[in-house]
């Protein structure tokens, strides 16, 4: 080796000294590569269950941290978002010990990855520290932003009547639920030594102290506190001052459609059982049917014909990319390439319940489609989209967006609700009703197969991928790039991926720490309170 | 070194230079780094290669290309005839800023994922002066050379925003090869042999002609070639060549990777000389300067660093280095070029006007019969070198010409959006449509459109430009420079507004006739007999009043204020030294406009109240020529500079066109206005500035009605310019002969009517000044005879008559002869004085 080549060592660059670059960006997977999660998590449900994320699955959190905030408030301490972050972060870490210390239940809660060890060392008392490392803790993350969309607090920079803007968040003291939130779950824990004498203090906290807080605290007791459940519940369902009567509707007919479904014994415990559910329900029902349960069944419907689409997307992307990759010697691949690739996609047959489907690049995909659907007929759109994720290949990705297509009501027919989801498209996708209407007008044209998966590739893959990537710089999520007329691979994964959360578990753990439902067996069941809160959304 | 994290928000300019340019990466990322106009962008790429891109490129890559020439104008360049391959990358805003030089193109490989050297300069640093005095040059060379007005005004624009850049200077690492080779200047002052010599580069020529040059001129006693994976080299020739020096080793990078970067080290001893930049070890770009037709435009560092720190230099970070053997040499070949794609036409740029039209570069322009522009689906033909309506788009279009059977005639280009552009730079756009003084809504009618079409074309008033606005706000926000300095920037920043292409070909013989193109549009502006209710603009569009159905042809008051005030700024500034800055006949040809514009507003009888006309014209010529009491231009130039003056207007006939003006100007004056007038109508006559001819007859008729024969014109105009009054003649004549002081008065005498008071001192026998007095007298009282009172006594003269005179001290002398005309002339001519009349005659009592 060459003297002096390995004297690496940073040294006093002088002027116009060369140095080698560095890259800027970072070279990441990304978790939405097709653009089509966003729609989920950023247009609709917003629309169709507003306040409720998919890791505020909490109930009691909304009482505790009301709480917190005002206590902060009426100690008067310091107002800004650093301190208030501090000092909640510290709190939530003393819950979290307090949580995991109940012995009724298991759950999860913020600051459990600091919290369980220390706990599992069983110690006599515990330090103080902070939950997690985030801004405001796990109120910041996830309760935050549901806690405003409720009506409950004015977060910081929210402009008050003097013209001024709030320092720090706060608890809105003209908010009769927020403030009925607090006191509750100040009257919930007030015999707490934890309450009483540790939690304004600095030094370690006694185990029984926070055991004894748990008792009282723990997220799973909630119901043991029905005036801090009723007050919760009211957050949820009942109008007030400070949040939208149109979100509170859609929330509580999410929640109502929901326990509707579980009273009728569907599984939508899960996302893939809710949205099986409610497409299920949806296809038996027209919108002559009317009434607020069939447009509530509309409107997530649109939301289920969506993740369908998508489904069909994650089977393209999953097959086109490694060959795409495998196609591309180095120097990218010219624009005839793709069509040579999905030629490789397009197989001689095709099986769907056990029945086989000739199929060739060739074959007109007006025949193909119609052979289809009269195959899968006797299918619901869920099955054959549980068939196409099974099978995973490109082709059945084809066969799910032809039966979408076909599935999908006319939109004159479907009703108005239906459309307020369905007709959502994203920045790079479109929606169901959208997608539907430009496979039309490509049907329009007679294409071949071959001709119809270039389309699909090129439509729902290799276009929303680019912008996507473009608009996530300098986060580096390519996997191909047109450059210079050809099309460079990058070396990142192509994976399947899942539909976004639609808060079916998030339900669940509300609808039960509300007393909404409550397990029977291995099931849920719904609660008087539950059925009445359906009966009165529904009725 | 992180090149994207250089690009800021607080950054007002960012101008780059590269071989090839990945648009789609440059806007989703490195422009989006950038703030918000104003902000100045500018790529300039190389031509064949941004050509051959555009060629290339399909629909699902244009879609990612939104801002082309719509938020960045993007240019392909080609100075020298070969690749311009420099480089470089230029950041900042009023406080400073900073300079990249470097290897890696402006794209994802070229700055984020490419093995690539770059160096980095900031203008606070002292010792980084040198690099930004030698951009600074190296890219006003590229503008300058470039006829590309876009360009220019943009140019003008960075060293307005960068007011420290024009401050830089000495010398610096920066090195182009603009004068001198790449290769002298990493070798200056070096003495072969030297220690070691260390290359590496992506490319190399097919002869291996730079490496040996590299060697024979340094004489290495240790030779290493670092090869990337893909280098392209004739294998076997390096072999050839590392085989017979005694020290010699090729290297490669393990593992295999594609290295960009392009270094030279010379090491001596324990010191180092190294190159790096864009300059691969090729021909054409190490051993020629970009003089040479066919070479490249190169950009590098030469630095001196310590023997350590070179060879580490070529220590890839993340590889190491692996002996290669001669023999494996020989798998390695030069990459075949992309097959050239050329056309019959260059198009350099197609730039739609807010109007629709589009304007074009094109090279050569002589374009044939049935040329379209087209963007693959709408074909527009061209009506004089330009479409005259394209519909705006949201999109980046390309666009190139067609035949009208079909066959390309040009490269493509993206094209450019004026409006959108301009916006980018925000404060310019207003200031290159209108003067200061008119409004825009001003701009909506005939009048106030012919002053905008003007000001686009010429430079009437310095203070009313870019540069001299700008420098005026700089000099006020500023005590760091003298006048000097805030002058020649002046001078410079002139050079560079766009309208001076309008004034090109000027001056390069004085006494040629005007050449330029704003002299060829005046010409044809002038030779056309201006009409009632119709006008036409410098750029030959007419407007009617019949185009203007409905609304008045007369406009409103305010208006009619505004463009007076106008026309007499621009009238004035005629006598501005520092219109000459422009071009030496740039006041000259601003006269020929000002005659053009003022006989068009004439014609049209109530565009300005009757009254003002005169005074304008009045104002004109006292700028131009000279008024009573200050010089005009052609009175505060040196002779030869006038006589071309003078020569230009008298072959382009303006004196023509100034007599009509004159001559209406003066109908209705009065002799109180004659004296003023005078001043340069006296001269004006005198050069030929004004002179009658027929076209004069029909201008006349078109300003005042009237026909007169343009021999009526010269004598009016000769008449005043001889008016006077005995107050205006004394004074003149004691002027013209320095006398303390000339009264005229009449006297009761049937020879002597007039006696003429003349103060101060004055010999009356000895002075040839008596005359000369005598003499004007004569002529211009027609009286037999006059009398001269001085202190030192008085004379009489009278023709048929001897001249008399009785001194003070009461001495008579007396001619012998009687005084005729011709004595007079005669003795006047040789300068004789009174005592020549006299000689030998007796005293008289």
């Amino acid at each position: 080796m060459e003297n002096g080549l390995r004297a690496l060592e940073p040294v006093r660059l002088i002027a116009g000294q060369p140095q080698w670059i560095e890259p800027t960006i970072r070279i990441i997977a990304g978790i939405d590569p097709l653009g089509f999660q966003t729609i989920t998590t950023d247009r609709i449900i917003p629309r169709l269950l507003p306040g409720v994320l998919a890791l505020s699955d909490r109930a009691r959190y909304f009482s505790f941290y009301a709480y917190l905030l005002h206590r902060y408030a009426e100690q008067k301490r310091p107002p800004n978002q650093a301190a208030l972050s501090h000092w909640m972060k510290s709190r939530e870490y003393e819950y979290a010990l307090a949580v995991i210390m109940c012995p009724r239940c298991q759950s999860g809660p913020t600051g459990a990855n600091n919290a369980r060890p220390e706990v599992s060392t069983q110690p006599d008392a515990y330090e103080r520290r902070e939950s997690i490392e985030s801004h405001l803790g796990g109120y910041g993350l996830y309760y935050r932003s549901p806690m405003q969309t409720l009506g409950l607090i004015a977060p910081a920079g929210t402009p008050t009547s003097d013209g001024e803007a709030t320092p720090v968040d706060v608890l809105l003291r003209d908010a009769p639920h927020a403030m009925a939130l607090a006191a509750a779950f100040a009257s919930s824990v007030a015999a707490t030594r934890y309450v009483g004498q540790y939690i304004d203090a600095s030094g370690p906290i006694p185990a029984d102290v926070l055991a004894e807080f748990g008792d009282a605290a723990c997220l799973c007791r909630l119901g043991d506190h029905p005036a801090e459940r009723e007050a919760v519940r009211e957050s949820f369902f009942e109008a007030s001052l400070h949040q939208d009567p149109m979100g509170v509707e859609r929330r509580r007919q999410g929640f109502a459609l929901w326990l509707d479904l579980v009273d009728a014994g569907e599984q939508v415990t899960n996302d893939d059982g809710l949205r099986r559910a409610v497409w299920e329900r949806f296809a038996a029902t027209s919108s002559e049917d009317g009434g607020a349960l069939r447009a509530t069944t509309a409107r997530w419907a649109g939301l289920a014909a969506k993740d369908y689409v998508q489904e069909g997307a994650t089977n393209l992307w999953a097959e086109v990319g490694p060959l795409l990759q495998a196609a591309d010697r180095g120097d990218g691949l010219d624009a005839e390439a793709l069509t040579t690739v999905a030629r490789q996609l397009v197989p001689g047959e095709v099986t769907i319940d056990g029945v086989t489907l000739p199929c060739a690049p060739e074959l007109a995909t007006q025949h193909f489609g119609a052979s289809l659907v009269t195959l899968v007929e006797s299918m619901s759109l869920p099955q054959v989209a549980a068939w196409a994720r099974g099978d995973g290949r490109a082709i059945a990705g084809l066969c799910l967006l032809l039966a979408v297509r076909a599935r999908l009501p006319l939109p004159e027919a479907a009703g108005d609700e239906w459309l307020e989801t369905a007709n959502l498209s994203g920045q790079w996708q479109p929606g169901p009703i959208a997608f539907a209407h430009r496979l039309s007008l490509h049907l329009d044209d007679d294409p071949a197969l071959l001709d119809t998966m270039t389309w699909l590739l090129r439509t729902l893959v290799i276009r929303p991928h680019e912008a996507i990537a473009y608009s996530k710089l300098p986060e580096f999520t390519f996997r191909f790039r047109h450059e210079g007329g050809r099309l460079r691979m990058y070396p990142q994964p192509f994976g399947r991926f899942t539909p976004n959360d639609i808060r079916a578990r998030a339900m669940t753990t509300l609808s039960t720490d509300l007393g909404l439902v409550a397990p029977e067996g291995e099931m849920l069941a719904v609660t008087p309170d539950g059925r009445t809160l359906v009966d009165a959304v529904f009725s | 070194m992180k090149i994207a994290e250089r690009f800021r928000h607080s950054a007002t300019v960012c101008w780059m230079t590269t071989y090839t340019f990945d648009p789609a990466f440059f806007e989703a990322f490195l422009l989006r780094r950038l703030g918000e106009p104003p902000l100045n962008v500018v790529v300039l790429a190389d031509f064949g290669r941004l050509g051959h891109q555009w060629q290339q490129i399909g629909d699902e890559e244009r879609r990612w290309i939104r801002r082309a020439n719509r938020e960045y104008l993007l240019r392909g360049v080609s100075p020298s005839g070969g690749a311009f391959h420099a480089k470089t990358i230029m950041l900042g805003n009023q406080r400073g800023g900073q300079l990249l030089i470097g290897s890696g193109n402006i794209g994802l490989s070229g700055i984020e994922n490419g093995r690539e050297v770059y160096s980095a300069f900031d203008s606070t640093l002292e010792s980084d002066g040198g690099s930004f005095a030698e951009w600074r040059e190296w890219m006003g060379d590229l503008v300058r050379g470039e006829d590309d007005a876009d360009l220019r005004i943009r140019w003008s624009d960075l060293l307005g925003r960068l007011p420290w850049l024009s401050e830089a200077r000495g010398s610096g690492p920066l090195r182009t090869n603009r004068e001198r080779p790449i290769i002298d200047n990493l070798l200056d002052g070096v003495e072969p042999p030297v220690d070691e010599l260390h290359v590496t580069a992506p490319f190399y020529d097919a002869g291996l002609r730079a490496l040996t040059a590299l060697v024979d001129r340094s004489g290495p006693r240790r030779l290493r070639v670092y090869l990337g994976s893909h280098a392209s080299v004739d294998g076997s020739a390096l072999a050839a060549l590392l085989g017979h020096h005694s020290d010699a080793q090729a290297l490669r990078w393990s593992p295999a990777t594609y290295v960009h970067a392009k270094i030279a080290a010379v090491v001596q001893g324990d010191s180092a000389r190294v190159t790096a930049g864009s300059a691969n070890l090729s021909q054409v770009a190490l051993l020629a300067s970009a003089t040479t037709p066919g070479s490249n435009v190169e950009a590098n560092v030469v630095v001196e660093l310590s023997a350590a720190d070179a060879r580490s230099l070529f220590a890839v970070p993340g590889l190491s280095l692996e002996a290669v053997g001669l023999g494996e040499l020989s798998a390695l070949s030069i990459a075949p070029m992309e097959p050239a794609v050329s056309f019959a036409h260059r198009l350099q740029s197609a730039t739609r006007e807010p109007d629709g039209r589009v304007r074009l570069r094109v090279d050569p322009g002589l374009l044939p019969d049935g040329a379209l522009l087209t963007d693959g689906v709408r074909r527009e033909a061209l009506v004089a070198g330009e479409v005259k309506a394209w519909a705006p788009t949201e999109d980046v279009v390309l666009v190139w010409l067609e035949e009208e059977a079909g066959g390309v005639l040009s490269n493509r280009v993206a094209l450019e959006d004026r409006v959108a552009l301009d916006r980018m730079l925000s404060t310019r756009t207003q200031e290159r449509e209108h003067p200061s003084g008119i409004e825009e809504r001003d701009l909506g009618h005939p009048l106030g459109e012919l002053l905008a079409d003007l000001h686009r074309h010429a430079m009437f008033d310095i203070d009313d430009t870019p540069a001299g606005r700008r420098i005026a706000d700089l000099e006020a926000a500023t005590d760091q420079a003298g006048a000097e300095f805030w002058d020649r920037y002046l001078q410079n920043e002139l050079q560079l507004d766009p309208r001076h292409a309008h004034y090109a070909k000027f001056s390069r013989t004085l006494a040629a006739p005007l050449e330029s193109e704003l002299s060829w549009l005046l010409s044809q502006m002038l030779a056309r007999v201006p009409m009632h209710q119709q006008i036409h603009l410098l750029s030959g569009e007419p407007r009617t009043a019949a185009e203007r159905e409905g609304q008045s042809w007369t406009p409103d008051q305010r208006l009619q204020v505004r463009a007076y005030n106008v026309l007499q700024r621009w009238s004035q500034a005629l006598a501005d030294p520092r219109s000459r800055w422009i071009e030496d006949l740039a006041p000259t040809v601003h006269y020929g406009a000002l005659l053009g514009a003022i006989r068009e507003i004439w014609a049209q009888q109530t565009w300005l109240p009757p009254h003002r006309l005169p005074g304008l014209a009045f104002t004109l010529f006292s700028a131009f020529i000279r008024s009573e009491r200050s010089p005009g231009y052609l009175f505060s130039i040196d002779e030869t500079e006038r006589e071309a003056g003078i020569d230009a207007i008298r072959a382009e006939e303006w004196g023509a066109q100034a007599a009509a003006i004159a001559y209406c100007a003066l109908r209705d004056a009065k002799p109180a206005d004659y004296f003023a007038w005078q001043a340069f109508l006296v001269p004006g006559l005198a050069w030929g500035l004004f002179a009658a001819t027929e076209a004069t007859d029909a201008v006349v008729e078109a300003l005042h009605g009237a026909k007169p024969n343009h021999g009526a014109v010269d004598e009016r105009l000769a008449w005043v310019a001889s008016y006077t009054d005995d107050e205006h003649w004394a004074a003149r004549v004691a002027d013209e002969l320095d006398l303390g002081g000339v009264a005229l008065s009449p006297i009761a005498h049937p020879t002597y009517r007039y006696e003429l008071a003349v103060g101060g001192q004055l010999d009356l026998l000895h002075d040839p000044r008596v005359v000369t007095l005598a003499r004007e007298a004569l002529d211009y009282t027609k009286s037999p005879g006059v009398r001269l009172r001085t202190l030192a006594g008085i004379a009489t003269f009278a023709y048929g008559d001897a001249v008399y005179a009785r001194l003070a001290d009461g001495r008579s002398v007396e001619s012998a002869t009687a005084l005729s005309r011709d004595e007079l002339l005669t003795r006047e001519a040789s300068g004789q004085s009174l005592d020549a009349f006299v000689a030998g005659s007796a005293e008289v009592a």
